[in-house]
């Protein structure tokens, strides 16, 4: 489903986010990309979103190659991945209600599904009651479960969370991982990258670890720490 | 019919982005507005100009004549003779003799509240004259030349030059006002890139998460040529607004300067037109300004 093949990234100012990394994620796999801050967990999602390109290597999702992708073969892949960034990305002068729909609204998904669609997924990260509220009005862990619910709703199937318990309390990163295993026996492939080693301790799940932006570690069932 | 619907639901959205647009920014949109109705006001006045001109161009054009005022001696029997050989005369649309005695009654009446200038004066001591008007004020110097080579006539007044200097007059300031029109719509469009510039830099956020949820170029960058367009028939309707009530205090106005003139209020299929095009004008600058900043400016 998802393959990294020998990928590098250097940036034009020099530096090396990623060297030589190669891995497969199958379908339906869980996956935790962990490692310490500049370690290039947040450059290998930009990568699988194509909001950047390898400079050496491959990166190819559902047989496509992310570096030829172009105008509608592009948006077609950005269609089926959804991304739960680590700053969350909402729309401040839009409700919990209309960040959500966005999603759907740029697919063109008509009115009356996106009427339907939209307070189940709410519901589903329980926020069912703050649907005109703004993203201002909510606290961390509700706007992270709103981010949630907005790469949710157009069904991908591949979801990316960058850091995704990195700025709130331990208690809403629990409920988040909840929500991540939900999501992952739905049948929807799970990446996460996070420095959160509690809760990849926890659940035992298949660990990839970076340092330095090169994998020093890929484990089936992984722990945090080597 | 599902495809349709959902079509139906993706233009709608663009239009209420677009709309939303303009009024979440409302003083940016205001200046755009603002600087396009000072086109328009350009564009009126340069209509609303060729119009009157054309009028009273018309007018003294109709009105330009040759003079002939013939000597004492000359008998009316002679100069009527001369009449019927001008009428003859290819171009030649009137001919209207004027004996002494009805040129002292019309001298009697322009000055009957001034009787000094009558006392004393013999009914006969002004000439007798020939008015000749033309199709055309090009014909006029050759019948100038006809009296000037004829030795009945003693003077021959010609109003050419008048009407001609009035033309240029009315040209150079039609030129003017077309070049002042052109350089507003200039203005307006580089205000409208400016304007949309702007929203697309404060929207940068909004507009990358639109691209990473997967939105199409159309879908994020319609919206804005869109607002541009709505700046253009934003300050269309006001300047029409405008336009409708000046004309009638206008008008009024102008024909005190021309008190002999005929110059009626241009009509309202005149002014629907003005606004009509008026329209079609705002739209365009409106759009090319907005595309114009979404081409430089956004990078999706």
């Amino acid at each position: 489903m998802i393959t990294f093949q020998e990928v590098s990234k250097q940036y034009p100012d020099g530096t090396v986010a990623l060297s030589q990394v190669t891995f497969e994620v199958s379908p339906g796999e869980f996956l935790f990309i962990v490692g310490p801050s500049g370690a290039g967990k947040t450059t290998l999602v930009k990568l699988l979103t194509r909001e950047e390109i390898p400079t050496e290597g491959e990166v190819v999702v559902s047989d496509r190659r992310l570096s030829d992708l172009r105008g509608n073969a592009l948006l077609q892949h950005r269609r089926e991945l959804g991304v739960v960034h680590q700053d969350y990305k909402l729309l401040a002068e839009k409700t919990a209600f209309e960040n959500v729909a966005l999603a759907l609204e740029v697919l063109g998904r008509p009115d009356s599904e996106i009427r339907e669609i939209v307070p189940h997924v709410l519901s589903l990260v329980g926020l069912e009651n703050r649907a005109t509220h703004f993203p201002s009005q909510l606290s961390g862990g509700e706007r992270q479960r709103l981010a949630f619910a907005r790469a949710l709703a157009p069904e991908p199937k591949v979801l990316v969370a960058d850091e995704p318990t990195g700025n709130i309390d331990p208690e809403s990163a629990w409920s988040a991982v909840r929500l991540l295993e939900k999501i992952n026996e739905m049948g929807t492939t799970v990446l996460v990258a996070t420095h959160a080693a509690g809760i990849v301790d926890k659940l035992g799940r298949r660990v990839i670890g970076l340092e330095g932006g090169r994998i020093v570690r890929d484990q089936k069932k992984g722990r945090y720490a080597a | 019919m599902f495809g349709t619907k959902r079509k139906e639901d993706m233009l709608r959205r663009i239009f209420r982005n677009a709309f939303s647009g303009v009024v979440r920014h409302a003083g940016l949109s205001l200046t755009s507005v603002l600087v396009i109705t000072l086109t328009f006001g350009a564009t009126s006045a340069l209509a609303l100009f060729a119009f009157g001109a054309d009028k009273i161009l018309d007018y003294y054009e109709s009105r330009a004549l040759v003079t002939a005022f013939f000597k004492d001696e000359v008998t009316e029997e002679q100069i009527l003779d001369l009449r019927e050989e001008l009428l003859r005369r290819p171009g030649v649309t009137e001919v209207t003799y004027t004996s002494k005695e009805e040129a002292f009654a019309i001298y009697s009446e322009r000055f009957k509240d001034r009787p000094e200038l009558l006392e004393g004066i013999p009914t006969n001591i002004l000439p007798a004259s020939l008015d000749v008007r033309t199709e055309s004020l090009d014909d006029l110097p050759e019948v100038a030349e006809f009296f000037e080579g004829n030795d009945l006539v003693e003077e021959v007044a010609f109003y050419q030059d008048v009407v001609e200097r009035f033309r240029n007059l009315v040209n150079v300031a039609r030129t003017s006002l077309l070049a002042l029109v052109l350089l507003f719509a200039a203005i307006s469009t580089v205000v409208v890139l400016i304007t949309v510039g702007l929203i697309i830099h404060s929207m940068e956020e909004e507009i990358e998460i639109m691209a990473l949820l997967g939105a199409t170029k159309t879908y994020i960058r319609l919206p804005f040529i869109i607002q541009g367009a709505t700046y253009g028939l934003l300050a269309a309707i006001i300047s029409g607004g405008i336009l409708t009530l000046a004309i009638p205090s206008l008008f009024p106005f102008i024909r005190s300067f021309f008190t002999n003139v005929p110059l009626p209020d241009p009509s309202v299929g005149f002014q629907l037109g003005l606004v009509g095009l008026e329209t079609l004008i705002g739209i365009l600058i409106g759009s090319l300004g907005s595309w114009l900043a979404v081409s430089r400016y956004l990078k999706v």
